[in-house]
């Protein structure tokens, strides 16, 4: 179907005749600004093709201009090659319709008929037919949501979609039964959870109370009956305990009893009093007999006791010896063992003596060498002093006899120096010459000789000859020869010699001495026990010491020698007395009296008697302990037989106590009764208790067919106990019936059984209700489930063409997009990379969506090949400008199948559709095809 | 001497079956009969009326209920009504004969409490022998007595005793309550009345089961219930004159294994029914097992015939069972040769073949589908 022609008059704002301009197959955009009338041309469009030219009603009235009119709407198309065009006018009186297909001409409410068969269409209302055309026109702001199909659109859409299934699906049928189910359904259970509602669950909570109310009645029954029971038992038993003749007769046996027991009393208090007579008796007679034997038994006793204390005195007396002699050798044993150890002490004492006697001799001894090294060092001392008072006395030492050496070498150096330059002189002189030359008034000399110096040569005879020697700076030489010479002079002059000879003479002699101080000195320092080869001061301060040291060793000395023959003088004489010989007695005594002569003889006397002292302290020690020994064993002896003298004492006393103790009491007896007063007493008394024993037995035999009291009186209780139980009892029935009348009383006039039988109809119908409610709702469900799968399964297969419509556009807009549909025919859900409900989406792309969803719409009906085209009005604002590409591919490629129309006011935007340009253009009048 | 002999009265009496309003009519006329058997004892001349046993359903009546019996036969003063307790309503200490001495009866009306004979009637010298039960059960035969009881020479006796008659019914219930079957001749009763069976029945010439006055159940024996014994009695040694006559105002009907298959049945079943009481359908209480498979036009016309109308002309249709739906794929063409409606019944036909009780709740599943799209065809129509 493609419009090709639209033309309105006395639309809202187009109170005059205007036609759009430019409609043609494919895509067909008016773009115009707000306001230009774009809703109307859609609201004339959605009239003319869905609302009946002779509907009223409101929606048809706000169609009116302002000033009022009669809405009118020419359109022309073409469908299957045929030019048609419809024509409305609404509201007037002369409202009409006018449908031209072809050939075929329709007026009036066949024309309407027509259209609505041509359309697809059914009545929604009166006035106004529905269908899937409402999805395809799109007002402004509809775009926005999915088509919101009524019955009739999601028929179309059904009826499209079943021309490619097998069977017809009866999809609106099982709706309609459905929601009729569910209705019904609903009033059973509840839609969410499926608990039980309305009557049923009435009926359910009736039914538990119903059971409830009939388990409390049969209770209550339970209860009566109970009662009523016991009731009568309780009646029962008080007939039975009121029985006057049961009474009588139980007195009666009650009163003999009393009788009875009376009786018995009497004869059992005489038994009794009998009895107590003998029991008195024979105690009398017992205690008699006991006292004899006791007597008896006492005297016995002291007897014993006395032969028993006289063994024991004979034994004391034996003990005593013993620990007499014990006691005396334990003396003596002390007295030797103090003996022993005055022996040992004074063996000690010997020996210590000897001892320090030879300490001191020892002392001595080491005196004596400290004497001769004393010696020895002051001589080599002396010594030592003598040679260096010679060193002393010898000045020329190492350093002025190398003064001398330098001197004469240089004096020697001065002279060569002056010889050297100085006049040769040989003189050779005649033997008869001599003495007649003179040189310088002195006897020439024959030979070479040097002058240095003006020399004056003589001859006699001859005359005097001077010679003055041309040596250049012969004064310098001169000068220094003699300066050299003097210098000698001077240092040999210092030395104390005439001349170097002397000098070197008197060097060698030092050295000499130097090598006999050293000697000196080395024998001094070995003459010193303890000096090193040190400073002389050291050495003098070591002889110092020693010295000092040997005056106090004899010091030292002295005093224990003062000592020792104070101390030890006795002592020594006195034990030595008696045995050693006299010479080393004073040896030991007297040690210097000897002299050094005898000295080593006294160390070995000395030596022979400090062992003979100590064997003697050894031995004496020996005896010491063997006396302490002795004298333990005594001591021990001595204490046991103490001992066991003691106890002897003890056990006799003891004897003696316990004999004399017997003895009072046997006296005390006696005092009181004499032995033959007991006797004559104890015979008496037999007698009185074979008389009593008799008068017992004779009682006793007496009664031996009589009841025991015990017997009698026990049943005479138990009689009164049972009158008394019964007496308690009737009260307690009487109470108890009572009781129990008064509840059967209050319970009976309820009728209980009545309202049981009551209570268990009522509950039996209940249940009946609830049984038919429950096959009621089962059998719902069940259909409601079936009818709900077969809907689905039948949806399922015919929404499949639908999604196949739509999947291109989609895959387009959505790339990699998969759609769901629903089975109202909205698309429930996008899955991209994840499922994405519609409502969660955004605006632009839910209205991109919506947009789409109706395109495929339009599809489906060209596809059938149905009149289809589809209208936006304001689409897609939403969309941004990459979005808004994609969706003008779209349209403009389903716009190659059917026609669209793109009513927008935003001409920049919608420019790059393309398609063709539409305008409104004023008419003179609406061209009218008759 | 005429009297009119009655039992089982079994006033306070419940029916499980019946709705409310059903069981106050049937508990109300339960009364009215007292009084109709009070009519009927003037109608005839009979200054006596004998109830042996069971005027009372429970040992424990409410004191509404306990009174009410009495108080119709206090209207009757001209009547003098007998009454022993039966084992619903045994003499026990506490029961309901001893409350009623307690609040005092009617001079008209006397409850015979202890065997022996009693003089009712001087004129007639007509002695009553009461067996008295003084429990709900005993294993001896209370009329035994009678044998020996001693009464004036030429006295008219007349035994009163509530229990079964022994060698007669065979039922277990014979057990309790023994009557000896020949005890009338034994005892030189001029009549025994007997009670506790709810049908007329009569076991010799002077042994006779009055039955109950308004019939109480769909299964009574003997005569079914609802009527009273005329007796007259003539002497001593002569027969009785029996004379039943109808006092009960309901009938109770009971059908058995009713088959419906198709329209005809149904409707001979509603003919059936209706036909009890043409003139009075409302006094009709039924009782009917039905069964059978019906189609699916049939089941409506079940449902509308029956389940409705018939329902509503009654006084009480109990219905046990019912038919079944017999559907064939040739009735799922209602729905049309294909959509989801049709898959749907056609499911719902599969599992209702298969049987069990899946099947029986799928078949009503489907029943009710063809009841809906003929609402919705009925309504589209």
């Amino acid at each position: 179907m493609i419009l090709t022609d639209l033309q309105i008059e006395g639309f809202r704002r187009f109170a005059s005749p205007v036609r759009l301009d430019g409609l043609g197959p494919g895509l067909n955009v008016l773009a115009a600004p707000n306001e230009a009338g774009k809703s109307t041309l859609l609201a004339a469009l959605k009239a003319v093709l869905m609302v009946r030219s002779s509907s009223k009603a409101k929606p048809v009235k706000d169609l009116q201009p302002y000033g009022g009119g009669a809405p009118h709407v020419a359109v022309s198309f073409t469908w299957k090659g045929m030019d048609c065009h419809l024509e409305k006018q609404f509201i007037s009186s002369k409202a009409f319709t006018r449908l031209i297909l072809g050939t075929e001409r329709f007026e009036g409410d066949q024309a309407e008929e027509a259209l609505r068969n041509l359309l697809g269409l059914e009545e929604a209302s009166k006035s106004e037919a529905a269908g899937l055309w409402s999805a395809l026109l799109v007002g402004q702001g509809e775009s926005f949501a999915q088509p919101d199909l009524n019955q009739t659109g999601q028929d179309s859409l059904r009826s499209c979609l079943e021309h490619g299934v097998d069977h017809a699906t009866g999809g609106a049928a099982a709706s309609a039964v459905l929601s009729r189910v569910r209705d019904r359904l609903h009033l059973l259970q509840t839609a969410k959870s499926g608990q039980p509602t309305g009557k049923y669950k009435q009926a359910l909570e009736q039914e538990a109370q119903a059971q409830a109310c009939l388990q409390d009645l049969q209770n209550r029954r339970a209860a009566l009956e109970e009662d009523l029971a016991a009731l009568d038992q309780a009646r029962r038993a008080l007939r039975e305990q009121e029985n006057p003749e049961r009474k009588a007769q139980d007195e009666a046996e009650l009163l003999a009893l009393r009788q009875l027991r009376d009786k018995l009393r009497v004869a059992d208090a005489e038994e009794q009093a009998a009895r107590a007579a003998l029991a008195t008796v024979t105690h009398t007679r017992n205690s008699l007999c006991d006292e004899q034997e006791r007597r008896q038994e006492r005297r016995e006793t002291q007897r014993k006791l006395e032969r028993e204390a006289a063994e024991m005195q004979h034994d004391l007396q034996a003990l005593t010896q013993r620990t007499a002699q014990a006691r005396q050798r334990y003396e003596e044993s002390r007295t030797q063992r103090e003996q022993a150890e005055q022996q040992q002490q004074a063996a000690r004492q010997a020996l210590l003596a000897v001892s320090r006697r030879v300490t001191v001799l020892q002392q001595r001894a080491a005196l004596d060498r400290s004497k001769q090294t004393l010696h020895r060092a002051e001589a080599a001392c002396t010594r030592l002093e003598q040679a260096r008072a010679v060193l002393a006395a010898l000045l020329v030492d190492e350093g002025l006899i190398r003064r001398v050496r330098k001197a004469v070498r240089e004096q020697d150096a001065a002279q060569a120096a002056l010889n050297a330059r100085a006049t040769r002189l040989t003189v050779t002189l005649q033997p008869e010459a001599a003495g007649r030359v003179l040189l310088d008034g002195a006897a020439c000399p024959q030979g070479e000789m040097v002058l240095t110096q003006a020399a004056d040569v003589q001859v006699e005879g001859i005359g005097q000859f001077r010679i003055t020697p041309a040596v250049k700076d012969h004064d310098e030489a001169l000068a220094a020869a003699d300066t050299a010479r003097q210098q000698l002079q001077s240092v040999l002059h210092s030395a104390g010699c005439q001349s170097a000879e002397d000098a070197e003479t008197l060097f060698e002699e030092r050295r000499q001495a130097e090598t006999r101080v050293a000697e000196a000195r080395a024998a001094f320092v070995a003459s010193l026990p303890t000096a090193r080869d040190e400073r002389d001061a050291t050495l003098f301060e070591a002889l110092a010491t020693l010295r000092q040291d040997l005056s106090d060793q004899v010091a030292a000395l002295e005093r224990e020698q003062a000592a020792f023959e104070q101390d030890c003088q006795p002592e020594l004489a006195g034990v030595l007395g008696g045995r050693a010989d006299q010479a080393a007695t004073e040896t030991v005594c007297n040690p210097e009296a000897e002299g050094g002569v005898q000295t080593d003889q006294t160390e070995a006397t000395l030596q022979a008697l400090q062992q003979k002292a100590r064997q003697e302290e050894e031995q004496a020690a020996r005896v010491a302990d063997k006396a302490r020994q002795t004298e333990r064993t005594e001591q021990a002896a001595y204490n046991a037989a103490q001992n066991l003298q003691d106890k002897a004492e003890t056990a006799l006393r003891q004897k003696q106590t316990e004999r004399d103790q017997l003895g009072r009491e046997l006296a005390v007896s006696a005092a009181r009764e004499s032995d033959d007063a007991l006797a004559a007493r104890a015979a008496e008394t037999a007698q009185a208790q074979a008389q009593a024993e008799a008068h017992v037995q004779a009682l006793k035999a007496g009664r031996e067919t009589e009841q025991p009291l015990s017997v009698v009186e026990t049943r005479i209780m138990r009689r009164e106990q049972a009158l008394e139980n019964a007496r308690t009892s009737i009260a307690r029935l009487r109470e108890e019936i009572k009781e129990r009348e008064t509840r059967v009383r209050v319970a009976e006039g309820d009728g209980l059984d009545e309202k049981i039988a009551e209570a268990g109809r009522t509950a039996s119908r209940l249940k009946l209700d609830c049984e038919g409610y429950e096959r009621e709702r089962a059998a719902l469900a069940l259909l409601d489930q079936t009818l709900s799968d077969a809907e689905k399964t039948q949806t399922e297969r015919y929404l499949a063409p639908l999604v196949r419509t739509l999947q291109p556009a989609f895959s387009t807009v959505f790339p990699g997009a998969s759609l769901e549909m629903d089975t109202g025919f909205g698309l429930c859900g996008l899955t991209r990379r994840t499922a994405e409900e519609f409502g969660k989406l955004s605006d632009g792309t839910r209205e991109q969506i919506a947009v789409l969803v109706r395109l495929g719409f339009a599809e489906l009906l060209h596809a059938r090949q149905s009149p289809a085209i589809l209208v936006l009005d304001d689409a897609l604002s939403f969309s941004d400008s990459q979005r808004l590409e994609l969706m003008f591919d779209v349209l403009a490629d389903a716009a190659t199948r059917f026609q669209i129309l793109v009513l927008t006011c935003r001409a920049e935007a919608f420019a790059r559709l393309g398609g063709r340009p539409l305008s409104l253009r004023p008419i003179p009048q609406i061209t009218e095809r008759r | 001497m005429k009297f009119i002999h009655t039992s089982d009265w079994q006033i306070g009496r419940t029916f499980r079956f019946a709705d409310d309003d059903t069981l106050g009519a049937l508990q109300a006329e339960r009364l009215e009969a007292i009084r109709r058997l009070g009519l009927l004892a003037r109608q005839e001349g009979a200054a006596h009326v004998l109830v042996v046993g069971d005027v009372y359903e429970h040992e424990t009546p409410a004191e509404r209920t306990l009174h009410q019996p009495i108080e119709r036969m206090r209207d009757f003063a001209d009547i003098q009504w007998h009454l022993i307790p039966g084992n619903h309503d045994a003499d026990q200490p506490e029961g309901v004969w001893a409350r009623l001495a307690r609040s005092g009866l009617p001079e008209n009306v006397t409850v015979h409490r202890e065997p022996g004979p009693v003089l009712i009637d001087t004129a007639h010298n007509a002695w009553a022998l009461p067996a008295v039960l003084k429990r709900r059960h005993v294993l001896t035969d209370l009329t035994a007595y009678m044998d020996e009881a001693e009464t004036p020479p030429d006295a008219l006796r007349i035994g009163l005793a509530h229990g079964s008659v022994v060698g007669f019914g065979g039922e277990v219930e014979s057990e309790h309550n023994p009557v000896a079957l020949d005890r009338a001749k034994r005892a030189g009763l001029a009549y025994l009345a007997l009670g506790d069976w709810h049908g007329f029945c009569q076991i010799d010439a002077r042994t006779i089961y009055s039955g109950t006055p308004e019939t109480d159940r769909f299964t009574t024996g003997g005569g079914g219930g609802g009527e009273a014994v005329v007796v007259t009695l003539h002497g001593p040694r002569a027969e009785p004159e029996i004379k039943r006559h109808r006092t009960g105002r309901y009938t109770w009907k009971k059908l058995d294994d009713v088959v419906l298959t198709s329209e005809q049945d149904i409707l001979a079943l509603d003919a059936r029914i209706r036909s009890i009481a043409p003139d009075n359908p409302g006094a009709v209480l039924v009782w009917a097992a039905v069964s059978g498979l019906l189609s699916v036009d049939d089941m409506a016309l079940y449902e509308s015939t029956i389940l409705k109308r018939l329902s509503g002309a009654v006084a009480c249709l109990r219905l046990t069972g019912a038919p079944q739906l017999s559907a064939g794929l040739d009735d799922l063409d209602r729905f049309g040769s294909g959509g989801a409606v049709r898959a749907a019944a056609e499911h719902l036909l599969a599992q209702s073949e298969a049987g069990g009780a899946e099947g029986q709740l799928a078949s009503e599943a489907l029943q009710r589908l063809f009841l809906f799209w003929q609402e919705m065809g009925a309504q589209a129509g």
